[in-house]
């Protein structure tokens, strides 16, 4: 267990690295110049521009920007020369001279609530209808549930976002319409479902597949054979087995639950890394944007090494050892 | 014999079960089977009708409409469904009947360009990976993990950023397909080398090997053949998706702009106007969702069809 651990860890240095450099050459490659705008009314001083390129590197060509930005290179910190970057853990400056990291501690949290509440969603409700459905298979709550999985998987994030906002937000006031800076799990609790809407069904459909196939195994008529409930045979020995294939989408989700972020965040107003990257990209602000996105790719990494440690405890015959 | 004997025996001929001497009949390969069982499948076609009428729509919108979709008539903005303008005017007083049927093709287009990007790059890199092996496939694999990491949705947005602006209808879809298509191609890639992997220890894929066939002969009538049912699968159910994220990047006013006409672009536009104008939502909406679902239900008919397990 621990020297698997080990390995996946190691494994995981050269995708970050390689994302995090597909990110900052993308980034960086974004036509405009960061330093407009930037002295209000009239076009900035040349020895700011000078400045304000030193301070970021943006003299260097992008390889040595990028190792700079790593900390395996060392940069020019105050007329001496320092490591200083991802390696001694810092995300430097966004181009406002602000800290990345002390932004994204603000807002992380705000994003890390939301998808909780998102995957909460997913597992509860996704699984509960995929059980439902799955044991009484070709039934009129089995049909139910394939067709309103279908409509909600059609219908796009930001459309199903400004129905339920107008809808369960503003005609039934059940729930607040946008969220404020500081949200609470209950204002989070309308854009968490719209955020996942969509893997909901993805879920419950994944579950009801996979029980249906496992229902018909050896082992589960071992367990009713031996006067096991169905209850329990169903409950202990099936849907165990059958989660395998839902936990592991729930993990691949993960990612394209904090990209849909940036499309709920924006509909209900929360200020979140979603938020935090659209407006980096739009106002040029590469550091702010690579620095969010490294963070992103990390939590998503880490994620997927959860699940794929949680296999074993879903199904004692697969090991890591 | 006696009449229905013979009667019997060539009814079995003519379903091409057991003949006469208890040979078997003419073989039936994957494909055959699953045509066989998706032509009595009434869900095939309808989805199959749904996506032609699309195509249809896209290829030769005027059949559909004599309205000029850019002609705008502003005093009649947002006018409600009536019987001049059967889905009534957007804010702009365009009619909205005939921009849902100009927008198909921007959604077509990018869906169908997208899967078949897709299905090339990721599909040529997942066949050389599995089918080398070794350090070629651990490098391949751990580049598509690269590309895997990044969120669809972030990833596609800094790439159409970061890429020339142009107002040309052609390079704007050029650009949301690209997009698309360097942060999808390692699904498709992942799905192609473990279905090689399952293909390539196979006797036949060895007999041929062992006669001297040429890699690319191997690859191209033993082990594609063998490998391609995930792959069409999950393509078909992926281009609804590709189609609702034009969509999604047009919502965030990324994708497709003004002139051009698309669903995304009519949805967000009437997003505005949900409380007092819905009909300026729904139509766009209702049409978009059609789409998505006409693909994804086509990709669910041909899994079943193709896995035996369901018969």
């Amino acid at each position: 267990m621990g020297t698997y651990i080990i390995r996946r860890v190691l494994q995981m240095i050269p995708v970050l690295l390689g994302a995090t450099f597909l990110i900052f050459a993308m980034v960086f490659a974004l036509p405009g110049d960061p330093t407009d705008g930037k002295c209000g009314e009239r076009p900035c001083s040349a020895a700011y521009i000078a400045e304000f390129k030193k301070e970021y590197n943006l003299n260097d060509n992008l390889l040595l920007r990028y190792a700079k930005y790593t900390g395996i290179w060392p940069q020019d910190r105050g007329g001496e020369q320092k490591f200083d970057g991802l390696l001694q853990g810092n995300l430097g400056k966004n181009y406002n001279g602000y800290k990345v990291a002390e932004d994204l501690q603000q807002r992380y949290p705000v994003t890390a609530k939301l998808a909780l509440v998102a995957i909460v969603f997913e597992v509860v409700i996704g699984i509960a209808a995929g059980v439902l459905t799955g044991v009484r298979k070709g039934g009129f709550l089995d049909n139910l549930v394939l067709v309103s999985t279908l409509v909600v998987i059609s219908i796009p994030i930001f459309v199903i976002g400004a129905l339920g906002q107008y809808f369960l937000g503003v005609k039934l006031g059940w729930f607040p319409v946008t969220v404020g800076s500081n949200p609470t799990f209950y204002q989070l609790l309308l854009p968490g479902m719209v955020l996942g809407a969509l893997s909901i069904a993805y879920v419950s459909r994944l579950t009801r597949t996979n029980l249906v196939e496992n229902l018909r195994a050896d082992y589960v008529r071992t367990a009713i054979a031996k006067g096991l409930t169905r209850r329990r045979a169903v409950g202990l020995h099936a849907l165990r087995n059958s989660l395998i294939p839902v936990v592991t989408f729930i993990g691949f989700d993960f990612g394209g639950l904090l990209g849909g972020a940036i499309v709920t965040e924006r509909i209900f107003n929360i200020q979140g890394v979603g938020s935090y990257i659209y407006r980096g990209i739009n106002n040029r602000d590469g550091m702010a944007v690579v620095g969010a996105v490294t963070v992103l790719v990390l939590v998503y990494l880490i994620v997927n090494l959860i699940v794929d440690l949680l296999y074993g405890v879903l199904d004692p015959r697969i090991s890591h050892d | 014999m006696t009449e229905p004997a013979i009667e019997a025996v060539s009814e079995q001929k003519a379903v091409g079960a057991l003949d006469a001497r208890g040979d078997v009949g003419e073989a039936r390969s994957l494909w055959s089977d699953a045509w066989r069982a998706m032509r009595k499948n009434p869900m095939f076609w309808i989805s199959a009708g749904m996506i032609a009428v699309f195509i249809l729509m896209s290829v030769w919108p005027s059949l559909f409409t004599n309205t000029d979709p850019a002609y705008a008539i502003l005093e009649r903005s947002r006018e409600r469904p009536n019987s001049n303008a059967w889905f009534g005017r957007n804010i702009q007083g365009y009619d909205i009947y005939a921009r849902c049927i100009y927008g198909a093709r921007a959604s077509i287009l990018v869906g169908l360009m997208t899967t078949i990007a897709v299905v090339l790059v990721g599909g040529a890199i997942g066949v050389f990976a599995g089918y080398k092996g070794g350090w070629v496939d651990s490098l391949l694999s751990r580049i598509g993990d690269v590309f895997f990491a990044i969120p669809l949705l972030l990833g596609a947005i800094i790439i159409l950023v970061s890429l020339p602006r142009t107002t040309n209808y052609w390079f704007i879809i050029i650009k949301v397909v690209l997009a698309l298509m360097v942060l999808g191609w390692p699904s498709i890639a992942r799905l192609m080398r473990s279905s090689v992997i399952q293909v390539k220890p196979n006797d036949y894929v060895q007999a041929a090997r062992a006669l001297g066939a040429s890699p690319w002969r191997v690859i191209r009538s033993h082990i594609l053949p063998n490998a391609l049912a995930p792959v069409i699968v999950v393509s078909t159910i992926n281009l609804g998706g590709y189609i609702a994220a034009e969509a999604t990047l047009s919502f965030l006013g990324i994708g497709l702009q003004s002139p051009a006409i698309s669903w995304g672009i009519d949805i967000s536009a009437a997003i505005v106007g949900l409380r007092t104008t819905p009909h300026m939502l729904l139509y766009p909406s209702l049409f978009l969702s059609l789409a998505v679902l006409a693909f994804i239900m086509l990709g669910d008919v041909v899994r079943d069809a193709l896995d035996p397990k369901n018969r």
